[in-house]
């Protein structure tokens, strides 16, 4: 069973230009935080940062360039919440369908209407949802903590940039974010923390 | 052509707590190298992370929670969930243990939270001279041998 934060162990090719050939080891460092770091990795989960280097192997230099190509193997620590993990956020924002559930570092959490604590409902004044709790209107507030459940991870490929053309002018692709995560809010313990205090 | 080069050897190497992250990240917060996405978007973990009660606890602390935990016959993800919420009610403790009231009455629940709040830590946050060395020993320890070997020759990388 997986954690909210895991270890994944990679392979990589990094390149060292000349001029850093004297600190390797901060250059790799460098490179693989750069281009990891906040980058999701598709079917895994987001990349928080390098962990540490597990070996280096052979180093390549092409013809015409100078800089040397350093196969790398290296651990990185990956935001990948399990499926039925419970995890405290805060509410990003409201609509008449759902609610969006931020945690700072990644944001796109959303819980859909038929998976709120039951009964809840939408006041379209507010734009705010609240649970109807033994004639109480327990509201579910922005920007304080919540927690819920996680119900399913979803990973959306890119979507290629090049779009047929379509008579009568081209439509905006909708990128979907890469990786979605659907969470409810059923339970005993799960909605605003304050509820629970 | 280096895209191809990017290979998962394993996706799922092992677990590592809240407090284990924190430390990491607090080691290594990003430099002027490694350009500003990555010095904020790791500000941002931080950030998060200091709501939780990993940024009270300390390598000891979890060390010996672990050890407590034990005898409670909890799964490893059990385990680590428990650490990272720290309960704080027999409600916190059904929420993270699985068919709780088959494994776990009342007096074992508020047992289990008890001891858990007494052995982490309450301190405050962690310092620039903490050791991450440590945590590296405690990742080790709690990780399961779920080696899922998926050598893909393309992995994809995306922006968030």
């Amino acid at each position: 069973k997986e954690k909210m934060f895991v270890i994944t162990v990679m392979e990589d090719v990094v390149k060292i230009h000349p001029n850093n050939f004297r600190k390797e080891v901060q250059t790799i460092e460098d490179e693989l935080e750069k281009k990891y770091a906040g980058k999701i990795l598709l079917n895994v989960g987001l990349c928080v940062g390098l962990h540490d280097i597990i070996s280096t192997g052979d180093a390549f230099v092409y013809l015409g360039e100078g800089s040397s190509h350093m196969q790398v193997k290296f651990r990185l620590v990956v935001f990948k919440p399990f499926v039925g993990e419970v995890l405290t956020g805060k509410i990003k924002s409201c609509s008449s369908t759902s609610i969006q559930i931020t945690l700072q570092f990644f944001d796109d959490i959303t819980v859909e209407q038929n998976c709120l604590i039951s009964p809840s409902y939408f006041n379209e004044k507010e734009k705010l949802w609240y649970w109807d709790y033994q004639e109480n209107e327990l509201y579910f507030e922005l920007g304080e903590p919540i927690r819920f459940k996680i119900d399913n991870i979803v990973f959306n490929a890119p979507v290629s940039a090049s779009t047929p053309f379509k008579p009568g002018g081209f439509e905006p692709q909708q990128q979907l974010p890469p990786m979605v995560i659907m969470a409810s809010m059923r339970e005993p313990g799960l909605g605003m923390t304050s509820w629970w205090a | 052509a280096k895209e191809r080069k990017m290979k998962i050897i394993t996706a799922n190497a092992g677990m590592v707590t809240n407090y284990e992250v924190y430390s990491m990240v607090h080691s290594r917060p990003g430099s002027a190298e490694q350009g500003e996405d990555v010095r904020h978007f790791k500000s941002l973990v931080l950030a998060y992370l200091s709501t939780t009660p990993a940024c009270t606890q300390t390598t000891q602390g979890v060390t010996d929670c672990i050890a407590a935990l034990k005898k409670y016959n909890l799964t490893k993800a059990e385990t680590v969930q428990i650490i990272n919420i720290m309960p704080a009610s027999e409600v916190d403790v059904h929420l993270v243990v699985e068919e709780c009231a088959e494994r776990l009455d009342t007096d074992a629940c508020l047992d289990l939270a008890a001891e858990v709040n007494q052995l982490l830590y309450n301190g405050p946050p962690l310092s620039a001279e903490d050791n991450a060395a440590s945590s590296d020993q405690m990742m080790m320890d709690t990780s399961e041998s779920t080696t899922t070997t998926t050598t893909t020759s393309t992995a994809q990388l995306s922006e968030t």
